[in-house]
């Protein structure tokens, strides 16, 4: 029990400290976060753009699209929140300074995932809250209270998968020494998680329901709330997905910590 | 002159040292690709063949090329500049006996040359092999050659814009996420310009950025374009391309006294 409550203190000990860091740059906080709402406020215009000249997107509708968009957003936050110093890996991997955390009594990816906590990702949030909020009122969507503990469970999948697709798109690199190219790979995918997938043909459909589940990042768990009825039995899979992907993902980390060799210095 | 060839050279050379990244982001931009195809033939579904004046195959044209030119433009000058900035190494390229301008420009042209070779090419096989789209003559292939060159040297001055503000503000990461959303956006890099609504595509048309990939891309997909419109085209970017280039005289000129290196 004191073991379960060390690490949730650690990690407000060490968040601080980052933030207090962080602040020192107040104008690239400030400058970066414009930079963010643009980046995530692109796909709200794309999607008010292409509506001037359509009324549906294969059966669905403006706010429809708008909502799974909100969903993806809120589902990304996290992994940028909580798991952004992903991105820092190949480089402390090339510099050899990986190594401290080996040194230290404690999780290793704990350790290392607290060291970072992105501020910036609160636009995001803002954003995707905003979005959200406006949809749900414009498609007349009513919230009970066990819709909404459905809500928060499936964003708590959806985002577990994102987290685990980059750790492990970014865990290539204990053996390979550079991964930054396979993060932006994976992570545009979660950029097409937006989109409904009955766009695609029958062969991506399945690629993105089963090998690259992003299907289950925003779409199904959006069906849940948009269509009640056409919901098939794959969307009860998510909260699955979720966790079996965040433990191979912790499997393959560690497969990776444990062979890695150091650069010696 | 010679000493520039040597820039591009080199920088041409160290960037191919990365193989294994030139990989994911070849495919990263196909999967970019095939994913626009299927958005936008679900977008023209139920609609009767063409939409604001084009056709499924010339939008899908359109954006896929885009996609590519981007790809081909992303020379990371910006982030070099700043880098360079917070590292003290531009000293070195301050010290050398070239225009510093030209130097930059000249590292950008060699990793055009690597980002041709690596994402460019295999796009344009996928598109031309693949999806066959059958919109691209030869007459307008040569005819978009120049226009593309200009398009370079107008997406480079606004690198270089973003760069010397690191001179200003060390840190870029923000207003270069912003400067990449920003054109495009508006260039009609996601979205063809035609689908704008009447307000945004005039308030575009004054902008810089729909000299990069509109204008070549409009070129490039449009079957009998007469020599007049071509001509106006050439202008815009012509001008486009020579207000940006002395604004970075003037902006340069300001901003190096501002360059402060600590010891070395």
């Amino acid at each position: 029990m004191k073991r379960f409550l060390y690490y949730p203190r650690l990690y407000t000990l060490i968040v601080s400290q980052y933030i207090k860091a962080r602040m020192q740059y107040r104008a690239d906080f400030f400058i970066s976060s414009i930079g963010i709402l643009l980046e995530s406020g692109a796909g709200f215009f794309s999607l008010w753009v292409i509506f001037h000249s359509i009324s549906k997107l294969v059966g669905w509708s403006y706010n429809e699209l708008i909502f799974i968009y909100a969903f993806s957003l809120l589902a990304i936050t996290p992994s940028q929140l909580f798991f952004d110093n992903i991105w820092h890996l190949s480089s402390h991997i090339r510099q050899g300074t990986f190594i401290k955390y080996y040194f230290r009594p404690l999780n290793m990816m704990f350790y290392y995932m607290s060291e970072v906590f992105d501020i910036k990702g609160f636009t995001k949030l803002a954003l995707g809250i905003a979005a959200f909020i406006y949809a749900s009122f414009k498609l007349g969507i009513t919230w009970t209270f066990p819709k909404f503990i459905l809500l928060l469970t499936l964003l708590f999948s959806s985002s577990s998968i994102m987290i685990s697709l980059m750790i492990m798109a970014a865990s290539t690199c204990f053996w390979t020494g550079e991964a930054s190219s396979v993060l932006i790979f994976v992570f545009k995918f979660g950029e097409y998680s937006r989109y409904p997938l009955t766009i695609f043909n029958s062969f991506f459909k399945l690629l993105f329901t089963y090998i690259i589940p992003i299907g289950f990042v925003a779409f199904y768990p959006s069906k849940f709330f948009l269509r009640p009825m056409e919901t098939n039995i794959l969307a009860y899979l998510s909260p699955v997905a979720g966790i079996l992907l965040f433990v191979l993902a912790y499997l393959v980390w560690k497969k990776g910590v444990n062979s890695w060799t150091g650069t010696g210095s | 002159m010679k000493k520039y060839l040597m820039i591009i050279r080199n920088s041409f050379m160290s960037s191919i040292i990365y193989r294994f990244h030139f990989f994911y982001t070849s495919l990263s931009n196909v999967f970019y690709i095939i994913m626009i195809y299927f958005l936008w033939r679900a977008i023209y579904k139920g609609s009767g063949g063409s939409i604001n004046g084009m056709t499924f195959n010339q939008t899908f044209i359109y954006l896929a090329l885009a996609i590519s030119i981007f790809c081909l433009f992303k020379t990371w000058t910006d982030w070099g500049m700043s880098y360079e900035i917070i590292n003290g190494i531009i000293v070195i390229n301050l010290i050398k006996p070239m225009d510093f301008q030209l130097l930059e420009m000249c590292n950008a042209i060699g990793f055009v040359f690597y980002n041709f070779i690596t994402v460019t090419l295999p796009a344009l096989f996928i598109i031309i092999f693949i999806f066959q789209p059958g919109v691209i003559t030869v007459r307008s292939l040569i005819l978009s050659l120049l226009p593309i060159v200009l398009a370079f040297f107008i997406s480079f001055n606004i690198d270089y814009i973003i760069g010397l503000t690191s001179f200003y503000t060390e840190s870029i990461w923000g207003i270069s996420i912003a400067k990449d959303t920003i054109v495009l956006l508006l260039s009609g890099a996601l979205i063809p310009i035609n689908f704008f609504p009447e307000i945004l595509r005039k308030i575009v048309g004054f902008l810089p950025f729909q000299a990069i990939y509109h204008i070549p891309l409009t070129i490039l997909i449009s079957k009998d374009m007469s020599i007049y419109e071509y001509l106006k085209f050439l202008g815009i970017q012509l001008s486009w391309a020579i207000a940006l280039f002395a604004l970075n005289r003037f902006y340069y000129s300001r901003a190096i006294k501002v360059v402060t290196v600590n010891g070395g």
